[in-house]
């Protein structure tokens, strides 16, 4: 080979792993570290994020006005965060299966007037599951503080229209307790109230929030 | 003789006033600020005020001894109070999926011996709802609290046997610990036959 040959052959070479580089740094850069798997939505989704919802899209003229809002069971937490442990996955679980209670009622409250929200029927389903859950540590809360043994739970939300299954909106969050003085449960239902008052407006914030960045 | 045009105004309207004042006085008021709706319960029961038990009444010759106590599952909560926050309901709803679970483990350790707590059939029925929750959190308006109605009734007439109306507030342990020891409370007036009722003071509206 000559001389002239091998160099080409290693600037390719080169040219090809910086290519290869760019490329991977594109895929690794991922929504919330990676905790947001755009996947479970479905294509087509631009998340926004605004201040009181981390995530959030919404199918462009959607309105809840006169809808009956199905809630439906959670599906198995995913986890999708660092380090998760057993006690994680048992918090996870135990939200799992609340979670609907605290949505008929927080949402039933939120939209009293507006729409109807039911645990059996309904023309448009809401459904959820836990995306990363960290139980915390009360002791670390109360004995280290500055945010040691902070608790969160990340949640996606969806809703689809329940006929055609289109999604029509889109929300991934999470709650984080960093005092001794509020558990995360407690936060979860200060942002249900908040999802029921953004979902009583149409979810117009997504309207007025930023597009994410990777 | 005067007609009623010619009649000051102002005296109409001081007239109507105190007529209006004696009308409300005459009504009795809602027991616990309205959260207590008698309809819930049904007629001819004349609730007393207890330590344990904020309103209670019991049927003479009241007792559950021997008898199997059926739990029943409660209804979504309806406030009859003052209007709650969403985050209120979110929390009073899983707190009512989650009682009929709390009064079985709770009153099955506190009748042991005395009376059977089951999930199907039973000769007593057991059922109630919350009425009002305030969850931690609801700055400047109330504490953290929960308050609920129960009823007890005949399985096979339908008989009302015991009502109940209380209250529980909660600062530093969680509503529901402080529920778990209310029912505990409830379980050992229960093994007495509710004589607590007897002993109380009559409720005042």
């Amino acid at each position: 080979m000559t001389r002239m040959a091998k160099t080409l052959a290693i600037r390719l070479v080169v040219t090809g792993l910086l290519a290869m580089g760019v490329v991977l740094a594109a895929e690794g850069k991922k929504l919330d570290k990676g905790i947001l798997d755009p996947a479970w939505f479905g294509p087509s989704v631009e998340f926004r994020t605004t201040e009181d919802i981390d995530y959030v899209w919404v199918k462009p003229g959607f309105s809840i006005k006169g809808h009956k809002l199905s809630i439906a069971p959670w599906g198995d937490p995913a986890l999708l965060g660092e380090d998760r442990g057993p006690r994680d996955a048992a918090k996870a679980s135990e939200l799992t299966e609340v979670m609907p209670s605290r949505l008929r009622g927080a949402l039933g409250n939120t939209l009293s007037g507006v729409a109807e929200v039911s645990k059996d029927d309904g023309d448009i389903e809401l459904t959820g599951r836990l995306s990363d859950c960290d139980a915390g540590s009360k002791a670390a809360k109360v004995w280290v503080g500055l945010g040691a043994g902070h608790a969160s739970a990340t949640m996606d939300v969806k809703l689809t229209d329940k006929a055609s299954g289109e999604l029509l909106a889109a929300i991934h969050h999470r709650v984080v307790s960093v005092t001794n003085a509020s558990e995360v449960d407690d936060k979860i239902a200060k942002w249900l109230e908040k999802l029921g008052q953004a979902l009583h407006d149409d979810f117009a914030v997504a309207a007025k929030g930023k597009p994410a960045k990777k | 003789m005067r007609s009623l045009s010619k009649i000051p105004r102002a005296a109409l309207l001081a007239a109507s006033i105190l007529l209006s004042g004696a009308q409300a006085a005459d009504q009795p008021k809602p027991l616990d600020e309205g959260r207590l709706d008698p309809a819930w319960f049904g007629p001819g029961i004349e609730f007393r005020t207890t330590s344990s038990i904020d309103y209670v009444w019991a049927k003479q010759g009241f007792s559950c001894k021997g008898m199997a106590l059926r739990i029943e599952a409660w209804p979504e909560p309806v406030f009859t109070g003052k209007e709650r926050r969403g985050r209120d309901a979110a929390q009073a709803f899983q707190l009512a999926e989650e009682m009929p679970m709390r009064l079985r483990n709770g009153l099955r350790q506190a009748l042991q011996g005395h009376s059977e707590v089951v999930s199907d059939a039973g000769d007593m029925i057991l059922s109630g709802r919350l009425v009002d929750y305030v969850a931690k959190g609801t700055m400047g308006t109330s504490q953290p609290q929960a308050t609920w109605d129960m009823k007890i009734t005949d399985a096979q007439t339908g008989e009302l046997l015991v009502a109940l109306h209380h209250r529980r507030l909660s600062s530093v342990s969680t509503v529901a610990e402080r529920i778990d020891m209310w029912i505990e409370e409830f379980g050992k007036a229960l093994r007495e036959d509710l004589v607590i009722a007897s002993k109380g003071k009559p409720a005042k509206n």
